[in-house]
C-alpha cells in the first residue's frame, strides 16, 4: 500500500515537472530583456521621445575628454600662459611636453567622444519624426547645432588651419549611421561647410530664445530653455566662431551682430564676474552664459571635471595646471578677473603657484562648461570689424569687455594691428581657462613659447617653442581608427 | 557545484573588494573533491558551461556506520613576498642623489637645486621604509568540526567552521563562518532524497585596497604600489607620535598617508552565500533510473566603503561613503533518466544511456547609494549621518539558459569502450534567430591491459588508450549584448535621456569549440613508474568577441562571432616511486605541459585585442601578443633612450614619436608550464615538497613610467635606476635621469615588457600520522594527525629587470595588484 501511495504521488509529481519542463521550453524563457533600454526602432516616435533622445546628445558632450574637460584644458595647457606644475598627477604631461604620439589616450578618446556624439545627433535627424510644432522644430534645430559643432571642433582639433589650406585633410563627415562603413577624411572646406551648413539648418529651425519655456502638449510637461540648452542666438555665437576660424569676417560680423542686435544678452557686471563663475546652476536671465554644457547631482562626470583638475587639495583635488606669473600680472589690481586666481604655495613645485579658481568646486551640482558666452561673441565681433577696417567698432566692442572687468581702465585707444594684439591680449584675460588660448595662435598661424616649468623665482626654466609646424600642433588621427579603417590617412609626422 | 552551478561572473562578483570572488565563501574542508575536466568527451556533457573546462566540487557526504567526528585546526602565518630587487623601492640617500643629478642634468640654477633639495627634506635624516610600514605579518587561525555517519537508510554530514585570517597589508582581514549540511535518506529501495545546504558567511575588511566601484591596481593603500609611490623622506608621524597629515613637501599633498587611511577609512565586504539542493533519485526499474535535482544559489553582498573627512578621497567632500547591496539568486533545475542496459546479460557488454533536461535562470539585483558631508566624528562612518545622498539606484540584470542533453556509454568485455553524447543548448544570450547550439562528442577508450596477449608482458601493469572528439560552447560575455537597443541614463538637465548605446547582433551564436584528444595511461613496473600522456587540439570558433570598427560610426566595435583561436599541445604526467621499502618510501611526480597558443582566422584582418590594446590580433599569432615600440637601449653616448624605428630592428631613433609599433615577439601567454612534487613517507611521518614552473610568458610594467626615470621626478624610484647612464661612454639599459623626462621612456616600448618565466617552491609540508591503536585507544580517538606547511617560500626568476612578482594573471599585467604571501602554517587532525 505504502509502496502504492508513493508511486501515486510520484506519477503527480512527474506531471508536475513535465509541465514545467515544458513550460521553460518555451522560446520565451530566453527572451530576456534589459532593464535600461528600449527597442531601437521605437527610439523617436513623438514630441517627448524627440525631448529624451536630445538630452541624450546633450548627456553625450559632457564626458571628461571632450567638452566636460579636455577641450578646455587642451586649449590653455597648450598655449603660453599655462604649464603643468612639477607635481602633478600624471595627466595631460603630453598637453604640456608636447609629446604626443599615435597612441595618445586624450587623442583617441576625443575623436571617439566626438562621433559618438554626431552618432547621436544622426539617430534625431534622421528619425523621420514629422515637425509639426515649435517644440519639434526647436528639438531639431537643437541636435543639427550640437552635430555642426562637433564637427567644427572636431576639424580643428584634427586638421591643420583652415587658412593654411582649405583643400587640406579634414576629418571624415558621417551623417547616417553604417557599422560597415571606413569613411575618409573630407577636406577641410567641406568640413567647415558642414559645420555652417547644420549651425544654419539650426538656425532656420530655432524658435526659443533662452529664458523662455516650451510646452509639451502630449505629456503636459514642460522645458524651460535655459543656458544647457543651445537655443537661438548661441547658434548665432557658434556660427561667429567658426567664422572666425576660416577668417570670413563679414559673416563673423553679421553672426555676432545677430546676437548682440537680438539676442537680449548682457555682460555680467565686475561686482558680479566672482560669484558668476561659482554659480552651477543654469541660467535663464541671458546673462553672459549663452550655451553651456551642465552636469547635476545624478548627471556628472564625477571629480573628472575642470575644477578639480585646477582647484587643488584640500578642497579640490589635483591643482596640477598653474598660471604663469607673467601672465597673473598682466592683470591690473582693479581688474576683476584677477580674483579668480589664488596665488600660494604647492609642494613639489618651486615659487608661487598661480592657482585657477575660477571653477567652483561642487561636489554635489558640479561646475558647467561654458561653450558660447556673451564676451566672447563680443570679442569675435570687435576682431571681424578690425579685419573689415573698422578700428572704430573694433575698439568698441573690445572696450565693452574690458571695461566691464575692470572698472577703472579707460579702455583701449590703439591703432592699426595694435588693436588685434589688444584683442587677442583681452580674449586671453576674458576666456582664459575656457580652451581659447591655443586656437588663436592656431588660427593665426603664430608661433608662441609654451612654458613648461618654472623656478623658485617664478621664471620659466623650461619651455617650447611652437610653431604652425609643431608636430603636436593637430592630433594624430587615433592609432585605434587607423587600425580599423584603411581609407583614413595619418597627419604628417604621425 | 554538487550537480548545480555556481555562478562566479557578474552575478556574484564584488564591486568594491574585486579581489574576492564567491568562492571564498566556501570552507575548504567541507570539499571531498575538486575534479578537473577538459578533454572533449568529459566536458560536452556540460555544453555551455563547459567550454573552457569543467570544475567539480563535490562537498563531503556521510558514510553509513557510527557517528564519526572530525576535528581540525589550523594556525599559521603571512608575509609579503617582496618584489624582486629591481622592483624595490630607492631609499632616501639614492633617492636624493636621482633629485640632484636629475635637476642637474634638466639644466636648474644651482639655487633651483638647493630649494628643491631642501623642500624635500635633503639631509634631514628620515628615511622610511615603506614597505615595512604598510605591511605586517598575518596570523591566520582555523577550526572545523564535522559530524558523519549513518544507518542504513540515512546518511548525513553536517559541519562547521571558522576561519579568520589577517592580511599582509595593515587594515585587512577576513572571517569565515560556514556551515554544511548533508543529509540523504532512503524512502524505499527505490526512492531516495538528498538535501545539501551550504552556507558561508564571509566579512573581510580592507580599508587599504583598491577604491570605488571599479577598483584597480594604482590606489593609495596598496602596498606594492604605496611603498613605491611614497617617497622614503615622507614621514608618516609627526614630531609627537601622531599621524601626519600636512599638505607639504614632507607630508602627503600628492598620495596620502596610508596609515591614516588605514586607521580611518572602512571599506568592506560582508557576503552571505547559500548553496542548496534538493535531489529526488527514483528507481523505475532496476536499470533506470530517474533523477531530479533542484539547485539554488543565492548571494547577497553588502558592501561599504567610507573615505573619511579629514585626508585621503573624502576630504574634499567632508566625508564620502558608498553603500552596495548585491543580491542574486540562481536556480538550476534539470531532469535525467539514467538507463543500464545488460546487452547480453552477462555483464560483459553493456550500455550507459541518460538523457536530461534543464534549465536554469540567474536573477541579479544591485541597489548603490552614496553620501557626503559627514559630520566631524571618525567614528560615525555610517552613512546615515551624511548630510547629502548623491546616489541611489537599483540595476537588474537576468539571464537563462536552456538544454536537452543526452549521453551513452558502451563497454564490452572492460576492454573497449565507447562514448557518445548530445545536446542542444539555449541561451537568452544570444541573437534571437540563434539561441541555440548543438553540441557532441565521440569518445573511445581501450584498455589494453585486459587483453590476453599483455598477460605474459610483466614489465606493463597498466595500459590504456583513449581519443575522444567534441564540441562545446562559451556562452561568456554580457547578458544583453547582442540586442541593439536604445538605451536610457544619458540625462541631461534632470531629465531622462536616451542614445542609440548598443549595435548588437541578432545573428549572434554560441562560440564553439572544437576538441580533440589523444592520449594513453601506462604503469610499469607494478606502478612504479606511471605515466599520464595527452595530445590536444582546441578549434575555437566564432569567438565572442568585439570586432573593432571605425570610430566614425560612434561605437567602438560589435559583438560577433568573430574568427577563431587554435590551441594545441602536449600534457604529461610522470609518477615515479624510486624506493619503496616497508618503512620508507619515495615518489616523484613530475607534469609538464606544452601549449601554443594562436589566432587561426580573423576574417575582418588585423585588431586590436578587444580585452586591451596591449595586444595586437593577427592570425598566426598569439591571443595576447604584445604590440608596441621596441626599446633598443640607450646612446652610451648622450644617454638618451633609443628605439627601433620599425620591425626591421635596422636603425634606432632617439624620438619616440618616430618608433612604429609592430609585434615585438613577445605573448603573454606561457607556453611551458608543470609541476615538480616529491613525497617521502617514513614510518608515520612524510614530507613533501612541491615546485611549479611557468615558462615563455611576458610581464608588462603598466606603472613603469611613474617609478622609472625622471618624468615622475617626485616619485619613488625602483631599485635599478642606480644603474642609469651617467657619463659619456657608460653602458647600461637605463638612460640619463632628467628632471621632468619629456622622453617617454619609461612607457609604450618593451623596454618594459619583462620575461615571466619562474620556479616557485609552492609547498613543503611534513606531517605525522598517529597509528598505533593502542595509544589512539587510550586517547579515545580514531586518528590523529599533525603537520607544518610552508607555502610560496622560494621564487626563483630568470629576467633580472623583472620589477614584480611573476605570477600577474593571463594577460600579465603588472597593475600593483597586492602582492601573493607566503605562509607557514601548523595543523592538527583528529578523528574520534
Amino acid at each position: 500500500m505504502k509502496k502504492y501511495i508513493i508511486n501515486y504521488q510520484f506519477s503527480k509529481l512527474g506531471l508536475l515537472f513535465g509541465i514545467l519542463l515544458f513550460a521553460s521550453c518555451q522560446k520565451s524563457f530566453l527572451d530576456l530583456k534589459p532593464y535600461n533600454a528600449s527597442v531601437l526602432s521605437d527610439a523617436i516616435k513623438s514630441e517627448a521621445d524627440l525631448n529624451a533622445a536630445v538630452n541624450g546628445l546633450y548627456a553625450s558632450l559632457r564626458a571628461t575628454d571632450f567638452y566636460g574637460r579636455t577641450f578646455a584644458v587642451k586649449g590653455d595647457l597648450m598655449a603660453d600662459h599655462a604649464f603643468l606644475s612639477s607635481q602633478n598627477s600624471g595627466r595631460y604631461t603630453g598637453f604640456n611636453l608636447y609629446n604626443m604620439v599615435v597612441t595618445d589616450g586624450y587623442a583617441s578618446n576625443i575623436w571617439f567622444n566626438a562621433y559618438q556624439a554626431i552618432k547621436n545627433a544622426n539617430l534625431i535627424i534622421n528619425s523621420g519624426l514629422a515637425i509639426t510644432n515649435d517644440n519639434i522644430s526647436q528639438l531639431f534645430s537643437e541636435a543639427y547645432a550640437i552635430r555642426g559643432m562637433v564637427y567644427f571642433d572636431l576639424c580643428r582639433n584634427y586638421a591643420l588651419p583652415y587658412a593654411k589650406d582649405p583643400n587640406g585633410p579634414g576629418v571624415p563627415i558621417v551623417l547616417s549611421f553604417n557599422q560597415n562603413a571606413k569613411p575618409a577624411r573630407s577636406s577641410i572646406k567641406d568640413v567647415y561647410a558642414q559645420a555652417i551648413s547644420d549651425l544654419n539648418k539650426a538656425y532656420s529651425l530655432a524658435k526659443f530664445n533662452q529664458g523662455t519655456t516650451m510646452t509639451f502638449q502630449s505629456t503636459g510637461q514642460s522645458r524651460t530653455v535655459n543656458s544647457s540648452f543651445c537655443s537661438k542666438y548661441a547658434i548665432s555665437g557658434l556660427l561667429a566662431k567658426v567664422y572666425q576660424h576660416m577668417g570670413d569676417w563679414a559673416n563673423a560680423k553679421n553672426a555676432a551682430l545677430d546676437v548682440v542686435n537680438n539676442g537680449g544678452f548682457s555682460l555680467v557686471p565686475s561686482t558680479g564676474l566672482v560669484n558668476y563663475w561659482k554659480g552651477t546652476t543654469p541660467r535663464t536671465d541671458r546673462v553672459e552664459t549663452m550655451f553651456e554644457v551642465t552636469s547635476d547631482a545624478n548627471n556628472s562626470v564625477s571629480d573628472g571635471t575642470l575644477a578639480n583638475l585646477y582647484v587643488p587639495k584640500p578642497i579640490g583635488s589635483y591643482g596640477d595646471i598653474l598660471a604663469t606669473q607673467d601672465f597673473y600680472n598682466s592683470h591690473s589690481l582693479t581688474d576683476v578677473r584677477r580674483q579668480l586666481y589664488n596665488p600660494s604655495t604647492r609642494s613639489g613645485q618651486l615659487g608661487i603657484a598661480y592657482y585657477i579658481t575660477k571653477y567652483p568646486i561642487d561636489p554635489i551640482n558640479y561646475d558647467d562648461v561654458k561653450i558660447v558666452r556673451y564676451a566672447e561673441v563680443l570679442l569675435i565681433l570687435s576682431e571681424a570689424y578690425y579685419n573689415l577696417n573698422d578700428p572704430i567698432n573694433a575698439l568698441k566692442y573690445l572696450n565693452m569687455v574690458a571695461m566691464q572687468r575692470d572698472p577703472v581702465f579707460s579702455g583701449y585707444t590703439s591703432t592699426g594691428p595694435q588693436i588685434l594684439e589688444d584683442i587677442l591680449t583681452e580674449r586671453g584675460k576674458e576666456l582664459a581657462w575656457e580652451g581659447y588660448r591655443f586656437w588663436d595662435f592656431y588660427r593665426l598661424q603664430r608661433s608662441f613659447v609654451k612654458p613648461q616649468a618654472q623656478d623658485a623665482s617664478n621664471a620659466i626654466i623650461q619651455s617650447i617653442t611652437v610653431t604652425p609646424t609643431t608636430l603636436n600642433i593637430i592630433f594624430p588621427i587615433p592609432k585605434d581608427e587607423i587600425l580599423v579603417n584603411p581609407n583614413i590617412t595619418q597627419n604628417n609626422g604621425y | 557545484m554538487n550537480g548545480g552551478d555556481l555562478s562566479n561572473g557578474n552575478g556574484g562578483g564584488f564591486n568594491i573588494n574585486p579581489s574576492t570572488n564567491v568562492l571564498a565563501t566556501l570552507n575548504a574542508d567541507d570539499i571531498e573533491s575538486v575534479t578537473i575536466l577538459k578533454d572533449a568527451a568529459a566536458t560536452s556533457i556540460y555544453g555551455s558551461r563547459g567550454g573552457n573546462g569543467v570544475i567539480i566540487i563535490t562537498t563531503k557526504s556521510g558514510k553509513n556506520g557510527k557517528t564519526q567526528f572530525n576535528f581540525s585546526a589550523e594556525y599559521g602565518s603571512n608575509n609579503v613576498i617582496l618584489p624582486p630587487p629591481a622592483g624595490r623601492p630607492l631609499q632616501a640617500n639614492d633617492w636624493f642623489t636621482l633629485l640632484k643629478e636629475g635637476l642637474v642634468n634638466a639644466n636648474a640654477s644651482q639655487t633651483t637645486i638647493n630649494n628643491t633639495l631642501a623642500s624635500y627634506g635633503y639631509g634631514n635624516g628620515v628615511d622610511i621604509h615603506w614597505f615595512d610600514l604598510v605591511t605586517r605579518t598575518g596570523v591566520q587561525n582555523q577550526y572545523n568540526l564535522s559530524a558523519s555517519g549513518g544507518d542504513g537508510k540515512t546518511k548525513y554530514f553536517i559541519s562547521g567552521g571558522y576561519f579568520k585570517q589577517q592580511g599582509t597589508t595593515i587594515g585587512t582581514d577576513l572571517t569565515r563562518y560556514s556551515g554544511n549540511i548533508k543529509v540523504s535518506h532512503a524512502a524505499t529501495d527505490r526512492l531516495t532524497f538528498t538535501t545539501k545546504v551550504t552556507v558561508g558567511d564571509v566579512v573581510q575588511n580592507s580599508a587599504l585596497a583598491s577604491s570605488g566601484i571599479s577598483g584597480g591596481g594604482g590606489y593609495f593603500g596598496n602596498p606594492g604600489y604605496v611603498a613605491l609611490v611614497l617617497r622614503p623622506t615622507q614621514n608618516p608621524f609627526n614630531p609627537d607620535g601622531t599621524l601626519n597629515i600636512s599638505n607639504n613637501n614632507l607630508g602627503f599633498p600628492a598620495h596620502y598617508n596610508p596609515l591614516y587611511i588605514a586607521a580611518n577609512d572602512k571599506r568592506w565586504l560582508k557576503a552571505l552565500t547559500i548553496l542548496g539542493s534538493e535531489n529526488i533519485e527514483y528507481k523505475i526499474w532496476k536499470s533506470l533510473k530517474f533523477t531530479s535535482n533542484l539547485g539554488l544559489q543565492y548571494n547577497g553582498n553588502e558592501e561599504y566603503q567610507f573615505n573619511n573627512q579629514f585626508h585621503g578621497d573624502g576630504s574634499g567632500t567632508a566625508g564620502y561613503a558608498l553603500s552596495i547591496y548585491t543580491r542574486n539568486f540562481l536556480w538550476n533545475w534539470y531532469n535525467q533518466f539514467d538507463y543500464h542496459f545488460d546487452i547480453n546479460r552477462n555483464k560483459k557488454f553493456s550500455a550507459d544511456v541518460k538523457v536530461g533536461y534543464e534549465a536554469t535562470r540567474n536573477a541579479y539585483l544591485q541597489q548603490q547609494g552614496s553620501a557626503q558631508s559627514f559630520p566631524p566624528k571618525l567614528d560615525l562612518y555610517s552613512s546615515q549621518n551624511a548630510a547629502t545622498s548623491t546616489l541611489g539606484i537599483q540595476i537588474s540584470s537576468d539571464y537563462a539558459f536552456t538544454g536537452a542533453y543526452s549521453n551513452a556509454n558502451i563497454t564490452y568485455d572492460d576492454r573497449f569502450s565507447l562514448y557518445g553524447s548530445f545536446r542542444r543548448d539555449g541561451s537568452s544570450r544570444f541573437g534571437s534567430s540563434n539561441p541555440y547550439g548543438n553540441f557532441y562528442s565521440v569518445g573511445f577508450a581501450w584498455n589494453v591491459m585486459n587483453e590476453n596477449f599483455m598477460k605474459r608482458i610483466e614489465l606493463i601493469n597498466n595500459l590504456k588508450l583513449r581519443a575522444s572528439y567534441g564540441t562545446n560552447g562559451n556562452a561568456e560575455i554580457g547578458n544583453y549584448q547582442w540586442r541593439p537597443s536604445y538605451g536610457f541614463g544619458y540625462n541631461y538637465n534632470g531629465v531622462a535621456g536616451g542614445t542609440f548605446n548598443n549595435i548588437g547582433n541578432i545573428n549572434l551564436t554560441w562560440e564553439k569549440n572544437k576538441q580533440f584528444d589523444v592520449g594513453f595511461d601506462l604503469g610499469l613496473l607494478k606502478n612504479r613508474i606511471n605515466v599520464i600522456a595527452d595530445y590536444y587540439v582546441r578549434k575555437t570558433d566564432g569567438s565572442l568577441l568585439s570586432q573593432q570598427i571605425s570610430r566614425t560610426t560612434g561605437f567602438t566595435g560589435v559583438i560577433s562571432n568573430l574568427g577563431g583561436l587554435e590551441n594545441k599541445g602536449i600534457e604529461l604526467t610522470i609518477s615515479v616511486t624510486p624506493i619503496q621499502t616497508r618503512d620508507f618510501s619515495w615518489q616523484i611526480n613530475f607534469n609538464y605541459a606544452r601549449n601554443k597558443n594562436y589566432v587561426s582566422n580573423l576574417p575582418t584582418g588585423d585588431q586590436y585585442n578587444p580585452q586591451s590594446s596591449a595586444f595586437l590580433m593577427r592570425v598566426g599569432q598569439p591571443f595576447y601578443s604584445f604590440y608596441t615600440r621596441a626599446w633598443a637601449g640607450v646612446d652610451p653616448n648622450s644617454g638618451s633612450p633609443l628605439w627601433y624605428t620599425d620591425s626591421t630592428k635596422s636603425t634606432t631613433t632617439t624620438s619616440f614619436a618616430s618608433a612604429k609599433l609592430f609585434l615585438v615577439g613577445k605573448s603573454a601567454s606561457p607556453t611551458d608550464f608543470g609541476g615538480l612534487g616529491n613525497v617521502f613517507n617514513y614510518k608515520n611521518f612524510t614530507l613533501g615538497i612541491d615546485f611549479y614552473y611557468n615558462y615563455g610568458n611576458y610581464i608588462i610594467d603598466n606603472y613603469a613610467r611613474f617609478f622609472t626615470d625622471g618624468s615622475f621626478p617626485t616619485r619613488g624610484k625602483y631599485a635599478f635606476m642606480m644603474n642609469r647612464w651617467q657619463k659619456k661612454g657608460d653602458v647600461t639599459n637605463v638612460p640619463k635621469y632628467v628632471y621632468g623626462d619629456a622622453t617617454n621612456g619609461a612607457t609604450g616600448s618593451d623596454r618594459i615588457i619583462y620575461k615571466g618565466d619562474y620556479i616557485r617552491l609552492r609547498n613543503v609540508q611534513v606531517g605525522y600520522r598517529l597509528t598505533n591503536k593502542t595509544v589512539l585507544t587510550k586517547l579515545h580517538l580514531s586518528a590523529l594527525a599533525f603537520y607544518v606547511r610552508g607555502s610560496n617560500l622560494w621564487t626563483k626568476i630568470y629576467d633580472n629587470n623583472l620589477t614584480s612578482d611573476p605570477e600577474q594573471g593571463v594577460q600579465g599585467f603588472n597593475n600593483q595588484s597586492v602582492a601573493p604571501s607566503k605562509s607557514v602554517t601548523v595543523g592538527l587532525n583528529v578523528t574520534f
